[in-house]
């Protein structure tokens, strides 16, 4: 080759070897080409084109180390003779010296318990990002489309809150994913870069949802696979744990749409809530900024209540089995606490949050009461 | 004070007369809980005055035993009261809140009269009965 010759006579021309390397990246002699970017690194450890071609040829195996017998005619002249894990050493047989370059990356990032070639670790973040990104798109259509389905008797809550605790839901369920996902990196080791190209060759036909997001671990899997085992290990771990994750996420997430769907529905077509079983109210404690709407709440409500729905919950018992609750009935302590929760409603400077919370417990406690004067 | 005194109507303003002591609880308690200086009814003043009161002196290091042992009387009488109404109120606004503590209960305990007691023992091993939730 014209510019090996031209090199033995400047083997310090860092442009010469960086042409040799793109050669041999060309010719997918990934090692020809990370030893050349090494040899310019080495001198020039600036060299944004010695780093590029490093980049674009670390942890990359040529098609012809899988099984092919015929080397490249580059690969006649710099070859592959031993692997130590944080070295790899070369013969260049035009000079018949061995060159020793660092491997990138074999202290610092993970070996690849198989063959000691590590891989970039970043390139993974992608794929989670991106899938994450996507199921995120996904839940906000899936909220906005009002496809909730019911998980649980879920507590009356007000839009202020829903939204609150959907946004923290998610942001939870976003660092969660990152956070597992450099875990999983950092247990079993690097990704490939082709994981990152088999996520958009999945994500741009479907718009935004959660199949690119699993389409995205899959395919990042299934490329990693034709690699390194180990890849496809750290691809599926990560995938998995991000899943669960956001799972978990929305089934929180779907607890409070269902609420809010809920009452939405029974404002037009269901009782109010806590009146359609008779039996006792769907509300949990809920909270207040207000002193004296917490003091009220603190009342209806105590940390060893026995029944839902606290004060209105020990009504609807009472009405429903004509037994007390404990040893007495609690239909005159209900009213008063309507009494007192219509004078906080007509205070001007009520938070409006702590306004629907007292309007709630308001209804509930009237519902209940309406159920025990019921023949 | 005999319980003849006492009924549902006026119980607030006995308790203060009973339990002069409580005067500044209770001041502060109306001033904190309701708008217009008024009580919304018997079952809420007692729970911020007489059940707030009890609590917030078995927390000290020190309790004024002579007071405690005096106000436990009055809510024993209370307990004992012909009127159910004036039960429910020692039943479900001062055993209650107290009994939900393990704490206070344990605190308080020998200060308890026998039905304040069984109103405790009640409050704390009552179940939902079948069918309920």
């Amino acid at each position: 080759m014209s510019l090996n010759r031209a090199l033995e006579g400047a083997p310090g021309d860092s442009t010469l070897r960086l042409s040799l390397g793109h050669n041999y990246l060309e010719k997918k002699d990934f090692a020809g080409a990370l030893a050349a970017a090494n040899e310019v690194l080495r001198t020039d450890p600036d060299n944004k084109n010695a780093k590029s071609l490093k980049y674009q040829s670390t942890g990359r195996v040529a098609p012809s180390e899988g099984g092919s017998t015929t080397p490249s005619p580059t690969r006649q002249e710099a070859t592959v003779a031993a692997n130590t894990g944080s070295q790899v050493t070369f013969t260049d047989q035009a000079k018949h010296k061995p060159i020793s370059v660092d491997v990138p990356g074999a202290v610092e990032d993970a070996p690849s318990p198989k063959d000691g070639k590590p891989l970039p670790l970043w390139p993974l973040a992608a794929p989670i990002g991106a899938g994450l990104i996507g199921y995120g798109i996904y839940r906000n259509q899936r909220t906005t489309w009002g496809a909730n389905e019911p998980l649980d008797t879920p507590a009356e809550l007000t839009d202020e809150q829903i939204a609150g605790s959907r946004k923290k839901l998610k942001f939870a369920a976003l660092a969660g994913g990152v956070l597992l996902g450099g875990a999983a990196i950092a247990t079993f080791g690097p990704a490939v870069v082709t994981g990152v190209e088999a996520f958009f060759l999945s994500a741009g036909p479907i718009a935004g949802g959660l199949v690119p997001a699993y389409a995205s671990g899959v395919g990042a899997g299934a490329a990693a696979s034709t690699l390194n085992p180990v890849t496809v290990a750290a691809g599926a771990e990560t995938l998995g744990a991000t899943v669960v994750l956001v799972g978990e996420a929305k089934v929180a997430s779907d607890y409070y749409s269902y609420s809010k769907s809920r009452r939405e529905s029974g404002s037009s077509t269901q009782q109010p809530i806590g009146q359609e079983t008779g039996a006792s109210s769907n509300l949990k404690k809920p909270s207040a900024k207000d002193p004296q709407l917490k003091n009220t709440i603190d009342r209806l409500f105590r940390e060893s209540d026995q029944l839902r729905g606290g004060t209105a919950g020990a009504v609807r018992s009472e009405s429903q089995t004509g037994l007390a609750t404990g040893r007495k009935f609690h239909a005159i302590k209900a009213q008063e606490n309507i009494s007192n929760l219509q004078k906080i409603l007509r205070r001007t400077n009520l938070d409006p949050v702590d306004r629907a919370t007292a309007e709630a417990l308001l209804s509930d406690l009237q519902n209940a009461l309406k159920a025990s004067v019921k023949p | 004070m005999n319980s003849e005194d006492v009924s549902f109507q006026n119980m607030t303003q006995k308790l203060l007369e009973a339990l002069p002591e409580l005067t500044s609880y209770h001041d502060r308690a109306l001033a904190a809980s309701e708008n217009d200086g008024e009580w919304s009814g018997q079952h809420i003043a007692y729970e911020e005055v007489m059940s707030k009161a009890i609590k917030e002196m078995l927390r000290a290091e020190q309790p004024d035993e002579r007071l405690l042992h005096k106000i436990f009387d009055f809510l024993e009488m209370l307990a004992k009261h012909p009127e159910e109404h004036v039960q429910e109120v020692a039943h479900n606004s001062v055993c209650e809140p107290i009994c939900s503590d393990e704490l206070t209960l344990q605190r308080a305990r020998k200060y308890m009269g026998p039905t304040t007691k069984d109103f405790c023992k009640a409050i704390v091993t009552w179940e939902p009965p079948a069918g309920g939730r």
